[in-house]
């Protein structure tokens, strides 16, 4: 339940793209809108949803730390979060973020992508876009 | 007189990440005359269905009617074991037509049945109607069996992009939300603990709460873990078994009841941009309620601060802070010093500066009935029967709330 299932047309590309070291997201083809989450058409002008890679820069706009077993999708403490990607201002991404030792998050944050391999409790372990902080260059 | 929806659309304003739904003007149609609970407790081994038809037997009963008086029934869709016409028949040994809503329990329709029930009324479809909602997850989560985040797994979006991420069950999302609340507005976590200590408060002193016995300080709220930062426990709604309903008819009819009636004036339902998903809200500092409250007040006729008494919907104290906001009695940001100095105690009336708010407890400390319980205190408010009496409470409004959707039931004490 947890491990993203690779069945449903209009999600797997995600999966599949983030196994490639890619992050995409579906956009229209047509007006050029990001459409997130995906749908069979553009919601807008009904034209045909693509997907498209992203730089992997994004900001952070909110997260939590989860101390107590609540789910049982993953060991404790985790720390699940949304982000804004840069190239993508219209999106918002949940994803995870893996900080180094004694760094605590905060809002607005830069951060970049990076692919991990995620372990659930059940299920099988995946590759999954997820976000680090982004040093100042 | 009767609005149009363009006067009230005018009125209630635009918004650009979420709307208020087109509901028309039923200003002073409907009344509540009866009202009926049962105990309220954790896990019980009861059955949702048999706890609901207590509540309703005991809300006809108090509305001055016999069974067979009633002719609709509202409840929430989509949760498990709420009455059907059939059952009701079935128990109560009528055979009357029933109209049968969906549309109605609690949560968002907690406040929204009232408009539904007007248009029923108006359509000569039924005359006596009982809205009743009714859970029993303490029991099931006991065995297993059924919880409020089962809907996750099922729905494909968020199988796909929030659960392998281990972004659930709704804790977690509002976790989330209120460091965002913490970020842009330096809320902090002794004033966010003013929302549950104030509703275990009044919980402490009324009968019905499942909390009535567990004092709190700010101390013991401080010193509790975290469940998922910056939540602990204690910011996170009960769950319980319990059943609350309420019967409604025309306002025109509410006057022959052993109750004073309590009549709805405004009724107002607003939705996000992108529902069902709140990952996608483009304003997580504020909820639906933003667009829900201005219409209920433009159909009332009313400004936020003519309300003597309020019930929010408080799954998490973020969700009540935000609503408290997000009604009009402070600005955006400035929920987490409005909540302090005992403002939202039932002793401190809006004559004082208060605004009494969950004067049975709230999901936090009363019950988790998801909202029927709120509406129920309101009337008992307006009746002036609480256990934690408003002193001269006139006017109330229930904020009703499910993630994506917020509403607004505006309610006056007499016709």
């Amino acid at each position: 339940m947890i491990t993203p299932e690779n069945s449903n047309t209009l999600t797997a590309p995600f999966w599949a793209a983030a196994e490639r070291g890619q992050l995409q997201v579906s956009c229209c083809e047509r007006c050029a809108k990001d459409i997130w989450y995906p749908q069979e058409s553009c919601p807008i002008c009904s034209g045909e949803l693509v997907w498209r890679s992203l730089e992997g820069r994004a900001r952070l706009l909110s997260w939590t730390v989860v101390r107590r077993q609540i789910n049982g999708a993953f060991d404790v403490p985790y720390t699940p979060a949304i982000v804004i990607p840069d190239d993508a201002p219209d999106v918002q991404l949940v994803t995870q973020l893996f900080l180094p030792k004694g760094q605590s998050p905060e809002c607005d944050m830069p951060l970049q992508v990076a692919f991990r391999r995620l372990e659930p409790l059940q299920g099988a372990a995946f590759i999954a876009p997820v976000f680090e902080p982004r040093e100042a260059s | 007189m009767t609005q149009s929806i363009n006067q009230l659309k005018q009125r209630a304003g635009s918004f650009d990440w979420g709307y208020a739904v087109e509901l028309e003007d039923v200003r002073d149609e409907v009344a509540i005359v009866g009202i009926g609970e049962t105990e309220y407790t954790g896990a019980s081994g009861r059955t949702a269905k048999a706890m609901a038809l207590e509540a309703v037997a005991a809300a006809i009963a108090d509305a001055g009617l016999k069974p067979e008086d009633i002719d609709g029934l509202m409840v929430s869709m989509g949760i498990a074991g709420q009455l059907t016409p059939e059952d009701y028949r079935e128990h109560f040994g009528t055979s009357g037509d029933i109209w049968f809503s969906l549309e109605g329990g609690a949560m968002i329709w907690g406040a929204t049945c009232a408009h539904t029930a007007a248009q029923a009324i108006r359509a000569k479809q039924a005359s006596n109607i009982v809205n009743v909602f009714s859970v029993d997850w303490a029991t099931a989560r006991k065995s297993g069996s059924g919880s409020p985040g089962d809907w996750h797994a099922s729905e494909p979006m968020k199988a796909a992009f929030e659960l392998p991420y281990g972004w659930f069950p709704q804790p977690l999302y509002f976790a989330t939300f209120a460091h965002r609340h913490m970020h842009e507005f330096g809320t902090t976590p002794e004033q966010l603990a003013q929302v549950p200590l104030s509703f275990r408060r009044h919980a402490n002193t009324h009968s019905g709460a499942v909390m009535r016995e567990r004092r709190m300080t700010l101390e013991d709220y401080l010193d509790r873990p975290m469940l998922a930062d910056p939540f602990r426990v204690e910011d996170c709604c009960l769950i319980s078994d319990g059943a609350g309903a309420f019967v409604m008819c025309a306002a025109e009819r509410a006057a022959d009841g052993p109750h004073v009636p309590v009549v709805a004036e405004g009724v107002g339902r607003g939705r996000i941009n992108g529902a069902p998903y709140i990952s996608q809200q483009k304003n997580i500092t504020a909820t639906p309620q933003t667009f829900a409250a201005p219409w209920a007040f433009a159909m009332a006729d009313r400004h936020v601060q003519e309300l003597d008494v309020i019930a929010v919907y408080d799954c998490f104290s973020i969700t009540a802070l935000m609503q408290i906001e997000d009604m009009g009695f402070c600005k955006k940001g400035e929920g987490g010093d409005f909540v302090q100095n005992g403002r939202l105690h039932f002793e401190r009336p809006r004559s004082e500066g208060g605004i009494p708010c969950n004067t049975h407890g709230g999901l936090l400390s009363h019950a988790y009935v998801l909202g029927i319980a709120h509406v129920i205190e309101l009337v008992r408010q307006l009746r002036g029967t609480a256990q934690n009496q408003v002193k001269d409470a006139k006017l109330a409004a229930y904020a009703g709330f499910t993630a994506d959707e917020g509403s607004t039931l505006i309610l006056r004490k007499g016709l």
